[in-house]
């Protein structure tokens, strides 16, 4: 059975798929959506590709304007896009440069606004 | 790709070669192995804004750098410039068959430019005895590195020059120093001399045989008679330094980055002054990681301590080592570095606290006892490693007024050299002994035995003034430097008469009566 699905949740849902539209409508190829990495329960919101670029684009839903998407993505979320990310352009066959990009939609599904922060951070420094 | 550039650190006052390997590949993570410090680790943010600003566009890609070898420690900024030209090579941003020739040192701003760098002469001296024909460092180190002659030096202001120049598209040209020319023109270009010091004919006797022998040196005297001025000027009269000298002393300045923005070599004799406040380390050098100290920084020159009994016990005992080995050796528990450390000790000091005990004419405040305990400050192992003591008047109306001029620092300094040529002679067969004030007791006995009569004199002033047995020796020392001064084979008995006015301290009786 399904687990009882809230608003919010819908609304993200939603807004991924908008999203999705948004990135296809600027040419871009959505290549993944949700994918999973390894046996992780997160997953990566939306995969695009707009010719050599991999972008690995985190989806934030907010039902108010006030708050900025880019501060809902902490380290330790970028942490694992990285990583994810790293793993998934291992996959590939062509060697693909990496983007990571934030898009922000707040509103309803009736009325909403759209903000896309491309490039919006780089993997944190691995030092060991 | 992958990507191999030639970057230096400095262990000491020695460099040794970094290789830096970057590979860009299929991901996103980006890795620095090879034990990174924490200035290093940050050099990420650095390069990557560097590169933005570059006109270059950032390899969005995994970039994985190695620092060999990988079991020292990288510390400092210096291969920002380095690994960000090897992440652009590895992504083949840039083409250069060259780069294995190649050193390059530089710490990057986040706009791109290159910052100056610690410790550039050293690897530049590195890069050029293994074999490397280029250096790439920052424009204001350029002068300094390309004091190392037969190598091209090329000074960069910011990563889009260092990046054209590897790609060729550059018209930059390599700076060039005439080492030798450079050296003999600033050689003897002092802006103090001893003819600006008026009166004190014996004080300046006093150094002018110091810097014969390599004696160190204890001036007593009450405030204002000058005892610093005659200190700064001592530089001026101690013999020029060598090409070798010259070299070793930049060195030691580059590494603890007191070199200023486009200075070549150090062609004057160092002059350090610290104040009493200085700490051990400071004064020795050390810290978690190494720096030369101010003896090190005037090795070759002068170490001046001005109130010389003012300085914390525990500071003035660590000179005593360095004194008699001439190298100060920094150990951790991993390695030790040696800096050297020859330098001429200079002290200072005011007879007792008020400052006026033995003065002329103004009345000493201070009790005897006060007067000895302020002499029993300075230790008795440390006093005896300083061979000359001479005690300093203020000097009177009608010599400050007058408008003789004195003995120019050029006329003092002939016969210095002429005292140390002597000196360097007399000395050629003894290992590790190059001037008179480093001689044993054997060879005080074998150089600087004195005639019968000279011993009777000497007998006779031990007795009157009570002197202690060390000061024998030291008196034996002293007048054979005078000897060699007067031109004299043989130590005779006015040079051990004038040896004997050199130890106001040894006399038992000071500090006593009055």
């Amino acid at each position: 059975m399904d687990k009882p699905r809230n608003q919010a949740y819908e609304w993200g849902e939603q807004a991924e798929e908008l999203a999705a539209d948004y990135l296809r409508a600027k040419g871009y190829t959505v290549r993944e959506r949700r994918w999973r990495y390894g046996a992780s329960k997160k997953e990566i919101d939306i995969i695009a590709q707009q010719d050599d670029t991999m972008i690995f684009v985190e989806v934030k839903a907010r039902t108010d304007s006030d708050t900025d998407p880019l501060e809902a993505v902490d380290s330790r979320k970028m942490r694992f896009l990285c990583f994810a990310a790293d793993a998934y352009l291992n996959e590939q066959e062509h060697d693909y440069f990496y983007r990571f990009d934030i898009i922000g939609i707040s509103g309803t599904p009736a009325d909403y606004s759209l903000r896309h922060i491309e490039d919006a951070f780089l993997p944190p420094l691995m030092a060991r | 790709m992958l990507s191999k550039i030639y970057s230096a650190a400095v262990h000491g006052i020695e460099a040794f070669i970094v290789t830096i390997e970057t590979v860009v590949d299929k991901g996103t993570l980006f890795t620095i192995v090879g034990l990174p410090d924490t200035a290093v680790k940050e050099s990420y943010t650095r390069i990557v804004s560097a590169i933005k600003e570059s006109r270059v566009v950032y390899p969005h890609r995994r970039i994985t750098i190695n620092l060999a070898p990988a079991d020292v420690k990288k510390e400092g900024a210096g291969f920002d410039l380095p690994m960000a030209l090897g992440i652009l090579a590895a992504n083949e941003n840039i083409t250069n068959p060259e780069l294995a020739s190649c050193m390059i040192a530089g710490e990057l701003s986040l706009d791109g430019t290159v910052l100056p760098v610690k410790g550039v002469l050293p690897m530049a001296v590195k890069a050029r005895q293994n074999g490397f024909r280029k250096m790439i460092v920052p424009a204001a180190n350029a002068t300094e590195a390309a004091v190392v002659n037969d190598i091209e030096v090329y000074g960069v202001e910011n990563l889009i020059q260092a990046i054209d120049l590897l790609n060729g598209n550059s018209t930059l040209q390599p700076t060039v120093v005439d080492t030798r020319r450079e050296f003999h023109l600033h050689a003897d270009n002092f802006d103090l001399d001893f003819s600006d010091v008026k009166g004190q004919e014996s004080v300046k006797r006093a150094f002018e045989v110091a810097c014969a022998g390599g004696h160190n040196i204890l001036l007593i005297g009450p405030p204002g008679s000058g005892k610093s001025m005659m200190a700064k000027r001592l530089p001026t009269i101690m013999p020029p330094l060598s090409l070798h000298e010259a070299l070793e002393t930049t060195k030691i300045h580059s590494v603890a980055g007191k070199l200023g923005r486009g200075s070549m070599l150090m062609t004057r004799r160092p002059f350090r002054a610290p104040h009493h406040t200085v700490s051990p380390v400071a004064l020795v050098g050390g810290g978690t990681s190494p720096q030369p100290g101010e003896i090190s920084l005037a090795h070759n020159g002068v170490l001046f301590l001005d109130e010389f009994p003012e300085f914390p016990r525990t500071v003035l005992e660590v000179l005593r080592q360095p004194i008699e080995d001439r190298v100060i050796t920094v150990s951790r528990a991993k390695y030790s570095v040696d800096y050297p450390a020859s330098f001429m000790l200079v002290a200072s000091m005011n007879p007792c606290p008020c400052g006026y005990y033995g003065h002329p004419t103004r009345r000493c405040t201070c009790a005897p006892a006060q007067v000895q305990r302020y002499m029993n400050r300075i230790s008795g192992p440390l006093l005896d490693r300083i061979d000359l003591q001479v005690e300093i008047q203020p000097v009177a109306f009608a010599e400050i007024a007058s408008t003789a001029r004195s003995e120019s620092s050029t006329d003092i300094r002939a016969r210095v050299v002429k005292a140390r040529t002597v000196q360097q002679e007399r000395f050629r067969e003894e290992k590790g002994v190059y001037c008179n004030a480093q001689m044993s007791s054997r060879q005080l006995r074998r150089y600087a035995w004195p005639d019968s009569e000279g011993l009777e004199r000497l007998r006779m002033a031990m007795e009157r003034h009570n002197m202690s047995a060390r000061a024998f020796d030291r008196i034996l020392r002293v007048a054979r430097t005078i000897a060699d001064l007067d031109g004299s084979p043989g130590v005779l008995p006015r040079h051990i008469a004038e040896a004997i006015t050199y130890r106001n301290l040894d006399r038992g009786t000071y500090g006593q009566i009055f």
